[in-house]
């Protein structure tokens, strides 16, 4: 036995190496690094006033139609919340764009993933579709192409043009803030939030005025003025999620 | 030129080269039960997972109750394998290779379960072109590849004498083709000191590394659900639950397939009844301590009450889960009695009256009647009976029914192993049903749903289950299903213990007493 032991260590060693390397290589600190990357000038946010809210879904039909999503899957979903007085409340609910995004802290792939202007986008063509980031979120904010979209899309074109493209079968999808419409619009020099064509669909769309979108770093966003002058909350802030979309509650004394 | 004992020969090496009737309709059966699965799996990859039960909010099923049942059967074989090996249990010898067998062919087949889940399948390789540390996916693909690269190697090491005896035994007519797969797997084994010194310590090292893999493999497992923040799921428990419910149902397959070794193959005198009473004891252990987890995972979550996470809980306790969740329990339940209370009874009790195997089974086709009745509309009774009369009926059913079974498995070890392992496995199917499927249906802010397997997954289901009988049979078609060398090694150890001198008990004559009797002086 003795004979082998320098054989031995001369595995071990370069074991030791080997494994120092691998270490080395593979776990770069930024790949790692679950902190959201806030580098960019812009931090998008989405104010929804419940209390001017009707539960009319103008909203999820425009968001349908702008990014062609199939009617059996609601980016954007209606929720009766229950009655404040004699008036029905209602909760909207689209993607919640946490900071600390479950979905995106579970996806093996990085499919799911946080821009830097805080939007939790999807890569499409990256998805393997195991669903993980469907069963983590806790806002029922995803869906799944259960079946390849072929029909026709039944929101166009009277509710709007479809702006992106449609999303093959097996990858999970979900609302994007309009990433597309706010990309166009701050490289044509249009601000996100007032100019309607670098608005989400959603917002554009309501009749009432419910939906606030801009940026929470710009003091003079409506979002920022919103947020400073009324009461709001967000969804299950308990869990840590720190969602991007605040909800102004319904007022008892407002409607009378 | 290595030689082989004649009866090992005869028992073990030569049913490797004929092939009954009786196998090829077995092997005709499973192909067709595969042919037919394939035929739904075929139609779903055509048209997409929606040819599933699945839909929003139960994004995952069956499948991942399949993944999670036959990863957790996957445990049967090295982990058990390897810690009675590592404790040198003697009584191990005959179990170890179909064990090890298990191991690898559930890996497989439980594998399969994620590809036929994914959306696109297609775009596999991303998990490693793209795959994110922080995933507990990713965890699990690691510690899954890790498991299977061990236990594959672990089931080898064994083999390579086997193998060797194989080689140099092998019959004059026989294909051309296996002696040379033979020639090659046995690695030049001559059976010389020092390939039996690397071996031992190969053996001996593979042995301790898998038994942290397995139980990293299902504690991922576990993970994958629990560090989600849905109800029912965010649970510290789920890590050794899972662990235990894995080596649990793991033990349960391992009894079904060398009983059905033992049996077709006769091979009574190799596997004997000394394995299923030590296994036995295991597999009662793993049910107490199944019991006890289940029991605290679910009286924490009872007493909670908590908005999100009774609901789910109550969907089981008598919602829609009830009927699946009882009968994982009443599963449980049983099997430790059909374990257990035979081994109580005193030796010489005797099965009469009462306890007569006729009366046995009314009172368990009442006792099945008195389920019925009591729990569904479908026995229609007399309108003034009152409830308390039937469960009254039904309990007195139950215990003549549960002291005679009792009775009659008695002298049948055997019987009792194998009733309890397949009310085991079946009940832990239903466990990770049970878990799985109630968190689905009952999401945050998404209406409450309910969810029905289509035929295309219980046919992938039934299919698997056949893959993996499929994989078992060829394999052990091509080696033997026990390990001939650890046999003989066994042989030299028991002549040599025979020999040594272990001095007779003092005499202890069982003296008569009544009770309250004074001890006789000197006693």
């Amino acid at each position: 036995m003795k004979l082998q032991s320098p054989e031995r260590r001369n595995f071990l060693k370069a074991l030791a190496v080997s494994v120092a390397a691998l270490i080395s290589l593979g776990f770069k600190r930024k790949r790692l690094s679950s902190e959201p990357d806030d580098s960019s000038p812009y931090q998008w946010a989405m104010v929804i006033d419940q209390n001017k809210c009707t539960g009319c879904g103008y909203c999820t039909l425009a968001c349908q139609a702008h990014n062609d999503v199939p009617p059996e899957i609601h980016w954007n979903r209606v929720i009766k919340a229950g009655q404040v007085g004699d008036r029905e409340v209602f909760l909207t609910r689209p993607c919640m764009h946490c900071d600390h995004a479950p979905c995106v802290s579970v996806c093996p792939v990085k499919a799911s993933y946080k821009r830097a202007d805080g939007i939790v986008m999807m890569d499409y063509d990256r998805c393997i579709g195991c669903r993980y980031c469907e069963v983590a979120c806790p806002y029922g904010a995803r869906a799944f192409n259960w079946k390849a979209f072929t029909e026709e899309n039944p929101a166009v074109p009277e509710w709007g043009q479809p702006e992106i493209p449609r999303r093959p079968r097996g990858v999970v999808e979900k609302c994007s803030f309009c990433a597309h419409r706010i990309d166009r619009g701050l490289a044509m020099g249009w601000k996100p939030g007032v100019a309607p064509e670098a608005t989400p669909a959603c917002v554009v769309e309501c009749p009432v005025g419910a939906r606030i979108f801009g940026d929470l770093n710009d003091p003079q966003s409506e979002v920022n003025h919103y947020l400073a002058a009324h009461p709001h909350f967000r969804l299950r802030e308990d869990m840590g999620t720190e969602p991007r979309v605040y909800y102004l509650p319904a007022q008892w004394e407002e409607e009378t | 030129m290595l030689k082989v004992d004649a009866q090992d020969k005869a028992k073990l090496l030569d049913p490797l080269y004929t092939a009954s009737p009786r196998f090829w309709a077995w092997i005709g059966l499973l192909v067709l039960t595969m042919a037919w699965g394939g035929y739904y799996y075929v139609r779903q990859l055509i048209y997409g997972l929606g040819e599933t039960g699945m839909n929003r909010p139960v994004y995952w099923g069956v499948y991942m109750v399949n993944f999670v049942f036959f990863i957790g059967i996957s445990h049967a074989g090295t982990l058990i394998s390897a810690i009675l090996r590592v404790t040198g249990a003697e009584w191990r010898r005959p179990i170890t290779r179909i064990a090890e067998a298990i191991t690898a062919v559930a890996l497989i087949v439980g594998t399969l379960q994620i590809f036929v889940d994914m959306g696109r399948l297609d775009r596999m390789a991303n998990v490693f072109r793209y795959g994110r540390l922080q995933s507990p996916l990713l965890w699990d693909a690691i510690s899954v590849t890790a498991y299977f690269l061990g236990s594959i190697t672990y089931l080898f090491l064994p083999l390579v004498p086997d193998v060797a005896l194989q080689r140099d035994n092998f019959p004059e007519n026989g294909p051309t083709w296996r002696k040379r797969l033979y020639t090659i797997l046995a690695l030049g084994w001559r059976g010389n000191k020092t390939q039996w010194l690397r071996l031992e310590k190969a053996i001996g090292i593979m042995a301790i590394l898998i038994i942290p893999i397995a139980v990293s493999v299902h504690t991922i497992i576990s993970w994958i659900l629990a560090t989600t923040v849905q109800p029912g799921w965010h649970s510290t428990i789920f890590g050794p639950y899972f662990v235990v419910g894995a080596i649990f149902s793991g033990i349960g397959a391992l009894f079904i397939a060398m009983t059905v070794v033992r049996k077709v193959m006769g091979l009574e005198e190799y596997i004997t009844e000394r394995q299923y009473r030590n296994l036995g004891l295991v597999f009662i252990l793993m049910d107490a301590i199944w019991l006890y987890f289940t029991g605290a995972e679910y009286l924490t979550l009872a007493a909670g009450q908590q908005v999100n996470e009774f609901p789910v809980l109550a969907s089981k306790l008598w919602g829609d889960f009830a009927p699946t969740f009882w009968l994982m329990v009443a599963a449980m339940l049983i099997a430790f009695w059909v374990m257990v209370v035979p081994m109580l009874i005193p030796a010489k009790t005797k099965a009469r009256g009462l306890f007569d195997k006729r009366v046995t089974a009314v009172a368990g086709v009442v006792a099945v009647l008195g389920v019925i009745a009591l729990f569904t509309n479908l026995l229609p009774l007399p309108e003034n009976m009152p409830p308390i009369v039937v469960a009254a009926v039904f309990f007195t059913a139950v215990i003549i029914a549960g002291l005679g079974l009792a009775l009659w498995l008695k002298p049948r070890l055997v019987t009792a192993m194998v009733i309890a392992s397949a009310l085991v496995v079946t009940g832990m199917w239903l466990e990770r049903w049970n878990i799985i499927v109630p968190t689905m249906t009952h999401p945050y802010l998404v209406e409450w749903t309910t969810y029905r397997p289509t035929i295309t997954e219980i046919s992938e289901t039934i299919a698997s289950l056949a893959l993996f009988c499929f994989i078992f049979t060829l394999f052990f078609k091509l080696f033997p299903v026990i390990s001939i060398w650890e046999i003989a090694e066994g042989r030299v150890i028991d002549a040599a213990q025979a020999q040594t001198h272990i001095p007779m008990p003092e005499s202890s004559e069982p003296t008569k007493r009544r009770f309250g009797e004074r001890r006789a002086a000197g006693d």
